[in-house]
């Protein structure tokens, strides 16, 4: 199920990998998936410009997240250096999201795109393709046996990867609970942690979870600090 | 030791988070939430904890993280008294193996567990929970 490397290599290489619809996909502790043999690098709920987005509306927060989600973007890109790069929707945090990018984060987003297919999956956050920022816009996008979209279908089709609940599992442990974003995945499909900095979690218990995956439950893949941590979801806290 | 080491490892700790939320609800950047005050509309969830990574590493010097900072060195450790105390008696300090708990050490022993410390020992932590659900798992 789970195949776990040695510490030293965990830097240079993905922990763990998880199949998926027959497909086997490497899951990075840092909150992304990569798919080694379509070279495809997949972050899901990057919520750019979250921290505008509130100081429009009079809450000021630190305006650093964009970058703070760019750097660790860059971080990945640089490690797998991915043939394409799918971003599950609600990639920036309201329509306007897009035009507020400074020019440093712009300039960062564009090096990132450099030499590599981009596909921004739209979300309920950014419904609109966004002009100016590079890369192809999509409802979904299907490739071989796996299907890319944002919000997962009530019905799940097999091989769905889809971002929009933010999962998160609180795990009881032998001192104290400990809650972090997580990969919530059976065998048919999975929904994936959130990557911005400012997005919060959903706990996997939640009854949105419940409604889609199969009765014999799903397993949390916990987002430790340099490794992943598999626990049945069903062994997982609420709240 | 009472370098850089101390000074990355204060920065990541729960003491210095727990600090800066402080801050951060006298500057009204957060909210407190009051057992019975009602939810209005959509509230901010971003966490202080969030803020404080973000802000830490692209404004270090921050009204905030100064506030912090002081806050914590004068409050909950004088880190420069410590390091004044480590200097004077350097070279002088005796080892010895006490049969029971020196008068002195009582303050110290009672905070033990009171802290939380960050880092490694989340991801052993968690690895332990996912090892002890396998072996229930496997019977």
């Amino acid at each position: 199920m789970i195949s776990e490397q040695s510490p030293g290599a965990a830097s240079q290489r993905p922990a763990n990998t998880i199949e998926l619809a027959g497909v086997t996909l490497a899951i990075d502790p840092a909150g992304a998936l990569y798919w080694p043999d379509q070279e495809l690098l997949a972050v899901a709920d990057l919520h750019l410009e979250k921290g505008s987005s509130y100081a429009r509306r009079g809450v000021l927060l630190p305006p650093y997240d964009t970058a703070a989600t760019l750097e660790r973007l860059s971080r990945l890109i640089d490690r797998y250096a991915p043939r394409v790069v799918v971003a599950l929707g609600d990639s920036f945090h309201d329509r306007g999201g897009a035009d507020r990018l400074a020019p440093d984060d712009r300039a960062a987003l564009a090096a990132l795109q450099d030499a590599r297919d981009w596909i921004w999956i739209t979300g309920n956050h950014d419904p609109d393709p966004a002009p100016g920022i590079g890369g192809v816009f999509a409802h979904h996008v299907a490739i071989g046996p796996l299907a890319f979209r944002h919000q997962p279908e009530a019905d799940v089709p097999e091989g769905e990867i889809a971002g929009h609940l933010h999962p998160a599992a609180r795990v009881s442990t032998r001192a104290r609970a400990i809650r972090r974003r997580c990969f919530a995945a059976d065998a048919r499909s999975m929904v994936m942690p959130a990557f911005g900095a400012y997005a919060g979690g959903l706990n996997v218990r939640d009854s949105a979870f419940v409604a889609l995956f199969a009765a014999s439950g799903f397993t949390a893949h916990v987002l430790g600090e340099g490794r992943i941590h598999a626990i049945a979801a069903a062994h997982c806290l609420p709240d | 030791m009472l370098g850089d080491d101390l000074e990355a490892w204060l920065a990541e700790s729960n003491l210095m988070k727990r600090s800066f939320r402080a801050c951060a609800i006298i500057a009204g950047l957060i909210e407190r939430r009051f057992p019975g005050k009602e939810k209005t509309g959509r509230q901010v969830t971003v966490s202080t904890d969030l803020v404080y990574d973000v802000l830490r590493r692209h404004q270090p010097d921050h009204l905030l993280l100064r506030a912090t900072r002081a806050d914590a060195a004068a409050g909950l450790l004088d880190i420069r008294r410590l390091g004044d105390m480590l200097s004077r008696v350097s070279g002088r300090i005796v080892h010895k193996a006490l049969d029971r708990v020196s008068p002195l050490a009582v303050p110290s022993l009672l905070e033990i567990g009171r802290e939380l410390v960050q880092g490694e020992a989340a991801d052993t932590l968690l690895a332990e929970a996912a090892d002890a659900l396998i072996r229930e798992a496997m019977g």
